[in-house]
């Protein structure tokens, strides 16, 4: 077969795989909930590693007629993906009792079987074009990547025009047509079996088309069970599925004081992924905004009247509300989403989105991070509200997910957005025992001592029997001011949990805890022993960064102990299922990581044992794989603050690793030197690099921080651009090397890295919890100062003319 | 590479093979209920009132006697043990839930999980809550026998036949259709007479019945409703689980004073006892 067509099948195929992950991203957060869309990725590498291993074992039948297996790969690849999908849907998996039956484990590892599958059929075409000779592997290889990197790019502009289930069935499509160009033409039955593929490949997407399926136990089906719910909107997009909900039986209100008896207006509920995100009000006159006068939220409003504010996160409009009704001259509310925003301004303009439009009310669509950095406005009142649900919350499914909105830096960037009267204020449920709360106080004091202010003088923090809200001043806090807490909370029920003047006796009277724990916990944040009070608590309440932006993740160590000692298995309600989890497919992907990689070491599996330069060839291709994974996860994070938006942030820096890495794999077949020495050249190239980015890749990023969208796109793919062509050089050159001595070694070595990409992938965020985004980088530069030893004991390539067969 | 090696290779692929897709297979057949999404069946089973012919629904509140029931005795008499080992030591609490036949309120695929220390799923998202759950919150209600107590979600009905081994005065709403109505039957033949029942949105509470001494909210919530407040009675009380359905350990209790006016106090279920300063000021 030709290059060409080898090529153009490899791209396809790398291309559909992308857009398959991302479909069943979408597919597994709608059924489940974010942290199982997470687990694709792992299961798509798992798929790589165990196409390496089975094709370590298969290979002298694989050899006999590669093209005819890499064809054969594709089109399988094209019918598992709509007969995995409806099996899939058979698995009861049932999340709610993940921590109750462990037998429910049993149903995770089965539906990651089943979704393994497409993925084990297109790595197994990806692979055996890499069996080519090795002075094709180069151009092979470099196909694999650029076409992988433009459906990362491709991904996002997909996924805006098609909703899941078709774009399913184009990555159907795509991997049939990449069977189909690389059938072996010279044979008089393949028209015939293209036609018969085609037809199967269409009943099959015709006949089974994917219904995606929703947990029994998220908001959305619970409330269309109940009578008279209605779904008035439905639309689909990169930031989820948006879902609007409407009957009597929605009473979406927020955290409510008990002191509010009044009913609430009517409203429609908006769910996103099928869980409630807000609610909008039908509000037409602007004293029915009141209810929201009985939240801890406006607590703000009652220290500075009239004020101008920006929102951040406008959601169903609630919080616009709040100003007006508070008769803010102007307002300003971010809006990350854009379909959210022309759903308020359309379909729901007249049952309560109009609030969106209301005069002196400006929506604008962006992240907070990127606002913050370009505006240069100042505000009054800064106002952060909750934006998680309150059940997702509370059972940590955000833990594993970073959040750039509450760290030192955000908070930092907020108060500097505050007129010199100005307040901010941010508000998180409220959980027992208290973690998120203290969490919050301790990052706006950390905040505020980066700016040389004494926290004591300028924090307040109250709360309801739901919410805890902290409020930060620009000003340190007068008597008027505490004095306007005070009666803003007597009036409401509310506690009063830390003022500049408080005295004990005023604390833990409405809602009572066992302990005035947040007046208590408060008092040694603030004090010379905060370190140790932190060091000690039984979650983690320390402050968040940018370099462990987890705010959600409130679970250590020391937790467990606690949960173990102190309630036996009730301690279960209090876990994270997000952290939890991913500890579980850290163990689970590294088991059976670990297994894929010794089995073609088996006597006789492959003739992988006792090879010559087995070891060096494990060595490299684990160092080499885990390395690249770890540094694009870390790059991906700067990214995602500077792009100022996730989806975006996320096809830039996948799509321009991969495509330069492609670009540098495909240079590497040009260059004159010896293998042994591109490697080396390569390594430390990116050795330096990385070091150059870990020290001054902040500084560069902030420096352009303020520029339009389109230039920090471009600026994103230079910067990434050197270090992935570096990147790209390893993997291909040491294929090359081992394939030239060693052909049975190639499919182990695409297994080792498989294997190894998986652990990295699933490592990152734990390691990124535990010591930082910074020092995973160094770790990453570490793991490629090594590689680059050791692909210096790879087998030499002098020992041209070994006899294999080609892709022809 | 000699053919014994190939054979070897091979059985010990098959062998790896054959042992994870045993496990999967073993786990989906011997050890896994399949989750049902089907509420729980109400058909008669193997429990039916021993002591207690199932009463007429007009028939006396203070002539209430539960009905009783010996299957699965053993298994119920193990699960008082297990919620006595959570430090709830209340004899008049452990012996309701010694009393009630809580497989009668679970699906069929699940009876064998029934008295097990676990929440488990009765159908339409909702569940049937962990024993001590359901024993604790009950405890808190201080319930006397002339008690007129108020449950918002009656879900399998399992709840307020406990609270019927306290107060035959128990009224329950569900919202969810088939679950109301299967609880009803199921009500009605386990004997469960006294047990007013109402499909309907528990939001607003049951203004005719009202005001009640307690009132008990099984499903978790993000805020307390106003009209629940205003049908409890002064000097009543209301048990709610705040948060989501992953996360309903932070029960709060809310008290109505005999002036009207409330408070709330948090019960964790875990003794929590953080590290503190000692600190004169904060005494």
């Amino acid at each position: 077969m030709s290059r060409f067509r080898t090529r153009l099948a490899v791209a396809l195929i790398a291309m559909a795989v992308i857009a398959l992950e991302l479909a069943l991203m979408r597919v597994l957060a709608l059924r489940f909930w974010h942290h199982f869309a997470a687990m694709v990725i792992t299961i798509a590498l798992l798929g790589f590693g165990a196409s390496g291993t089975l094709l370590t074992i298969c290979r002298r039948r694989v050899l006999t007629r590669p093209a005819a297996w890499l064809s054969g790969s594709a089109m399988a690849f094209a019918l598992a993906v709509p007969i995995c999908l409806a099996a899939s849907r058979l698995v009861p998996l049932d999340v709610q009792f993940l921590a109750w039956h462990l037998g429910q484990i049993g149903y995770v590892i089965l539906l990651e079987a089943i979704l393994l599958v497409p993925f084990l059929f297109a790595a197994t075409a990806l692979c055996v074009a890499l069996m080519d000779v090795p002075e094709r592997i180069g151009g092979h290889y470099a196909a694999n990547l650029i076409g992988s990197g433009l459906g990362a790019l491709a991904g996002v502009g997909f996924m805006l025009v098609l909703t899941t289930p078709q774009l399913l069935v184009a990555v159907s499509i795509a991997a049939f047509v990449a069977g189909v160009i690389a059938l072996p033409w010279r044979r008089g039955r393949t028209a015939v079996i293209a036609i018969l593929f085609g037809l199967i490949v269409g009943e099959l997407n015709l006949l089974v088309p994917y219904r995606p399926l929703l947990s029994p136990y998220k908001a959305l089906p619970q409330l269309l069970a109940m009578d008279g719910t209605r779904r008035i909107h439905q639309t689909e997009g990169p930031l989820g599925r948006i879902d609007v909900l409407a009957g009597p039986a929605i009473h979406a209100g927020p955290a409510l004081s008990l002191q509010y008896a009044e009913p609430l207006p009517d409203h429609k509920l908006l769910l996103i992924d099928g869980d409630a995100a807000g609610s909008v009000y039908d509000c037409t006159k602007q004293s029915q905004w009141r209810f929201m006068d009985f939240t801890t939220a406006a607590a703000p409003y009652h220290l500075r009247p009239a004020p101008t504010a920006l929102i951040i996160g406008a959601g169903g409009g609630a919080d616009i509300g709040l100003a007006r009704y508070h008769h803010s001259p102007r307002t300003v509310a971010l809006e990350m989403n854009a379909q959210l925003i022309r759903l308020m301004k359309g379909r729901l303009a007249t049952c309560g989105g109009s609030i969106y439009d209301a005069p002196n009310v400006q929506v604008v669509c962006a992240e907070a991070r990127g606002y913050l950095s370009r505006a240069d406005q100042t505000f009054d009142i800064v106002q952060l509200p909750t934006t998680e649900a309150l059940g997702a919350s509370g059972a940590g499914l955000y833990a594993a997910q970073e959040n750039y909105l509450y760290t030192v830096e955000a908070f930092g960037h907020m108060i500097d957005r505050l007129s010199d009267r100005g307040i901010w204020a941010a508000t998180r449920w409220a959980k027992t025992p208290p973690r998120d709360g203290l969490r919050l106080f301790d990052t706006a004091a950390q905040a505020l001592r980066r700016r040389h202010l004494d926290p004591g003088k300028h924090l307040a923090m109250i709360r309801s029997l739901m919410t805890v809200t902290v409020l930060v001043s620009k000003s340190p806090l007068t008597a008027a001011d505490t004095a306007a807490v005070r009666s803003f909370c007597a009036e409401r029920s509310f506690d009063v949990c830390y003022l500049p003047d408080i005295q004990p006796d005023e604390v833990n009277h409405f809602h009572q805890l066992a302990q005035p724990f947040y007046f208590n916990a408060a008092k040694e944040l603030l004090g010379p022993s905060r370190n140790t009070f932190i060091v000690q608590y039984p979650f983690a309440i320390g402050a968040t960064t940018d370099d462990k932006p987890y705010f959600s993740h409130v679970l250590n160590l020391r937790t467990l102990d606690f949960l173990g000692d102190q309630t036996g298995r009730l301690g279960r309600s209090h876990l994270e299922m997000g952290a939890v989890l991913l500890a579980a497919a850290l163990v689970q992907s590294t088991l059976l990581g670990v297994l894929l990689i010794v089995l073609p070491l088996a006597p006789g599996a492959g003739a992988v044992a006792r090879t010559k330069g087995a070891g060096a060839t494990l060595g490299y291709f684990l160092l080499i794989g885990a390395a690249f994974m770890l540094l694009e996860m870390g790059f991906l994070q700067k990214l995602i603050l500077y792009l100022a938006h996730p989806i975006y942030a996320a096809a830039v820096a996948i799509g321009s690793t991969l495509i330069f890495a492609g670009l540098g794999s495909q240079l590497s077949s040009r260059w004159r030197g010896s293998p042994k020495r591109i490697t080396t050249i390569a390594a430390i190239a990116i050795v330096a690099i990385g070091l150059l980015y870990v020290t001054g890749l902040d500084r560069w990023l902030q420096w352009s921080q303020g520029l339009a969208l389109p230039v920090r796109v471009l600026i994103a793919a230079i910067t990434i651009a050197p270090l992935a062509v570096a990147m790209g050089h390893l993997m291909p050159v040491g294929l090359r090397m081992v394939g030239s001595v060693v052909p049975a070694l190639v499919p182990w070595a695409w297994a080792v890295n498989g294997c190894a990409s998986v652990v990295a992938t699933v490592a990152a965020p734990l390691l990124a919890m535990t010591i930082g985004f910074r020092c995973m980088g160094l770790i990453a530069i570490g793991l490629y100062a090594l590689a680059g030893v050791t692909g210096s004991l790879l087998p030499t390539v002098h020992s041209a003319g070994v006899d294999r067969p080609s892709l022809r | 590479m000699t053919r014994r090696h190939v054979t070897l290779s091979r059985t010990l692929l098959a062998i790896v093979v054959g042992t994870i897709l045993a496990c999967i297979v073993l786990g989906l057949l011997h050890v896994l209920p399949i989750p049902q999404t089907a509420p729980a069946q109400d058909e008669p089973t193997t429990a039916q009132p021993t002591t207690q012919e199932s009463q007429p629904a007009t028939q006396p509140e203070e002539a209430w006697q539960p009905p009783r029931f010996d299957a699965r005795q053993d298994d119920r008499d193990r699960m008082a043990r297990v919620i006595r080992r959570y430090g709830l030591v209340d004899p008049t609490i452990l012996k309701a839930m010694a009393a009630v036949p809580r497989h009668e309120f679970v699906p069929k695929d699940y009876q064998r999980r029934a008295y097990a220390d676990t929440p488990l799923p009765i159908g339409f998202g909702q569940t049937i809550s962990q024993p001590y759950i359901v024993a604790e919150m009950t405890r808190q209600l201080n319930l006397t026998a002339k008690s007129r107590v108020l449950e918002i979600g009656t879900g399998s009905g399992y709840q307020a036949a406990v609270l019927t081994e306290l107060t035959p005065r128990v009224y329950t709403i569900e919202i969810v259709g088939p679950l109301a109505g299967a609880a009803a039957t199921r009500f009605e033949r386990l004997g469960y007479d006294v047990i007013q029942a109402r499909h309907g949105d528990g939001y607003y509470g049951w203004e005719e019945a009202a005001p009640f001494d307690a009132i008990i909210v099984t499903a978790a919530a993000a805020q307390v409703p106003p009209p629940l407040l205003k049908q409890l009675a002064p000097g009543g009380r209301m048990i709610i689980p705040i948060g989501g359905p992953m996360a309903v350990q932070s029960l709060t209790v809310i008290d109505k004073a005999e002036d009207g006016t409330v408070r709330s106090r948090s019960i964790m279920a875990v003794r929590f006892v953080p590290f503190l300063r000692k600190d004169p000021a904060a005494e």
